[in-house]
């Protein structure tokens, strides 16, 4: 067989290893073959290829010294950096919600971008990327992607593929097969944003400046290079050549970045009217608001998402948690088995499930799921499992289990503020005083944002006659959760008390 | 009868004492759903698992090698001072 349609049958059924072997055994040979040479270029491409649409990950310094935002302070609702766990509108959403280290809302979906979002300090920022779990890199830049370049470079015994400070780009540049290929191996699989830019700026002008996917791509390499109004410019004249989904996904992160959310959800929409009902573009318009923190209308967005796409994982976990979290277990419970028949069998998963059929109350499977969780879970989810098994013994009533359990929550990772939290409210009930209060502060130095180890120490202190630093704290508490009706009462009882003295 | 249904009165009891205590107690952390993970997400995290995996190997690999030579090296050296 010739070993030239023998390879891209191999790159056809997505087996690039071995494709990649047959290619360089034809090169041995010749080593002028194009055709090769381009097949080889894609399988490695296609090896590393990550959609970048999706994959957007903030490096520290990106959020610390972005100065791309416009307005340094924004109006209420119109900004993504504010952190929202509140809801803005100072809803009793706290309450129920959790929120992450950074102080928002938890959600029904990680993605690259959100696991590190919105470290509103320098000390907030240098503390977070030190836990395990979610390790951030410094810039993106320098950031796994990079990582991984680098590493796929060792693992070739004899250097690079394609050298590329040799290579003549002008001589490529007007090919178009050959320059487009070239063009995603030095930006997918080489992470050389630079010189990828570099290519595509030759490759415009030698298509006379009216190839839309060069321009595209002209884009793509600013937005990674953070010069994000060149990019929104080439964006826009893209568009006018043709209208297309991914150069309005790509203007959507252009405006996320630049903070300002009211342009991108205008932009979403323009783009709805161009392609009605697109799944991606409800998607993005749901994170909008989600990220604004209007939950009630992301969740509608999402539905819109489901009305369309009714396996997006995204959605149905989105709406399951607002369910989850506004009292309706049984309907989160409905859609998470949902995702259990689609044959997503995570930790994550089956945690929820547990948690949603202890509060619908179908015992009977709450434990099973946990025991799956814990065999199915990695070492760093095994935390969070064992802190919710935690509750779950906290609401049977075996007090010493859920000891345990917080405990073991804290060994896997001893980041875990709300398990701390837990743990002191126990020892509290032990009446192991100075325990308790060394749980409680550990909390609230970890987790800055969360108002339950605030107002804890509030309620110990009143309890022991130390009013003083009752007050204190139940101040601080207000000051994270102003409408909880508890801290309320303990602040006015106090001023009463302080003003009769 | 009246064709009007017949209207129930609340029954609000006129006398005995009504007790309405709250006591606040020390309030939990709530119970924390996970977040699912994305595909991206998931594919970035084996792709680095991967290119882990494989440098590390790489890297016993040339360890072996390195520690065959030494014991090589070793060996001719005994053979040597056993010869002399």
């Amino acid at each position: 067989m010739d070993p030239l349609f023998q390879a891209l049958s191999l790159f056809r059924r997505r087996k690039y290893e071995k494709c990649i072997e047959k290619c360089t055994e034809i090169l041995d040979k010749n080593s002028y073959d194009e055709a090769a040479w381009l097949l080889k270029m894609q399988a490695l491409t296609e090896q590393v290829y990550v959609d970048d649409i999706e994959n957007d990950e903030d490096g520290m310094a990106e959020g610390l010294l972005d100065d791309s935002a416009i307005a340094s302070v924004a109006r209420p609702g119109t900004s993504l950096r504010v952190a929202t766990a509140g809801g803005g509108s100072g809803g009793l959403q706290q309450a129920m919600r959790p929120s992450t280290q950074s102080g928002r809302p938890v959600t029904g979906f990680v993605r690259p971008g959100t696991q590190g979002s919105g470290a509103g300090s320098l000390e907030q920022a240098l503390k977070t990327p030190r836990t395990a779990s979610n390790a951030r890199p410094v810039t993106s830049s320098s950031g796994r992607l990079v990582r991984l370049g680098t590493a796929s470079m060792l693992s070739s015994p004899d250097g690079p593929f394609i050298n590329l400070s040799r290579l003549n780009f002008s001589k490529y540049a007007p090919k178009p097969q050959m320059s487009r290929a070239l063009f995603e191996y030095i930006l997918y699989h080489e992470n050389d944003v630079r010189t990828a830019l570099q290519l595509a700026a030759m490759a415009t002008e030698a298509h006379q400046f009216q190839d839309w996917w060069w321009k595209l791509q002209l884009a793509r390499c600013y937005y990674k290079l953070g010069l994000f109004r060149d990019c929104e410019q080439q964006l826009r004249s893209a568009m006018k050549q043709q209208e297309c989904l991914e150069s309005y996904l790509l203007l959507g992160k252009v405006y996320t970045k630049l903070d300002q959310p009211l342009a991108a959800i205008d932009n979403y929409n323009q783009g709805l009217t161009k392609f009605p009902n697109d799944r991606c573009l409800l998607t993005g318009l749901a994170r909008i608001q989600e990220g604004l923190g209007n939950l009630e209308k992301a969740a509608e967005c999402y539905k819109d998402v489901l009305r369309y796409d009714a396996m997006n994982v995204e959605a149905l976990a989105s709406i399951a948690t607002q369910y989850f979290y506004n009292d309706q277990p049984e309907l989160a419970l409905k859609l998470y088995r949902r995702l259990l028949q689609l044959g997503l069998a995570s930790a994550e998963l089956y945690t929820n499930l547990a948690l949603c059929c202890f509060y619908a109350q179908q015992y009977d499977m709450c434990l099973t799921c946990f025991d799956r969780a814990i065999t199915v879970a990695k070492k760093e989810e095994l935390a969070d499992v064992w802190y919710n098994l935690g509750h779950v013994a906290l609401a049977v009533g075996d007090l010493s289990l859920s000891y345990q359990a917080f405990r073991l929550a804290l060994s896997y990772n001893n980041d875990h503020a709300e398990a701390y939290n837990n743990l002191g409210v126990l020892e509290l009930r032990r009446n192991n005083l100075e325990m308790a209060r060394s749980f409680f502060q550990a909390a609230s130095t970890l987790s800055p944002s969360m108002f339950e180890p605030h107002y804890n120490v509030a309620i110990m202190a009143e309890r022991m006659g130390d009013l003083q630093s009752a007050y204190q704290s139940v101040n601080r508490a207000q000051q994270f959760f102003p409408n909880h009706s508890d801290s309320k009462d303990m602040l006015n009882a106090l001023k009463v008390h302080f003003s009769e003295i | 009868m009246s064709s009007e249904p017949e209207k129930l009165k609340p029954v609000l009891p006129q006398h005995g004492m009504l007790f309405q205590e709250h006591v606040p107690g020390p309030v939990l952390c709530k119970p924390r759903l996970l977040p699912l993970k994305s595909f991206t997400l998931e594919r970035l995290e084996t792709l680095q698992r991967d290119a882990e995996d494989a440098v590390k190997k790489a890297d016993t690999e040339a360890r072996m090698q390195a520690g065959a030579v030494l014991y090589q090296a070793e060996e001719d050296a005994g053979a040597m001072l056993e010869a002399s």
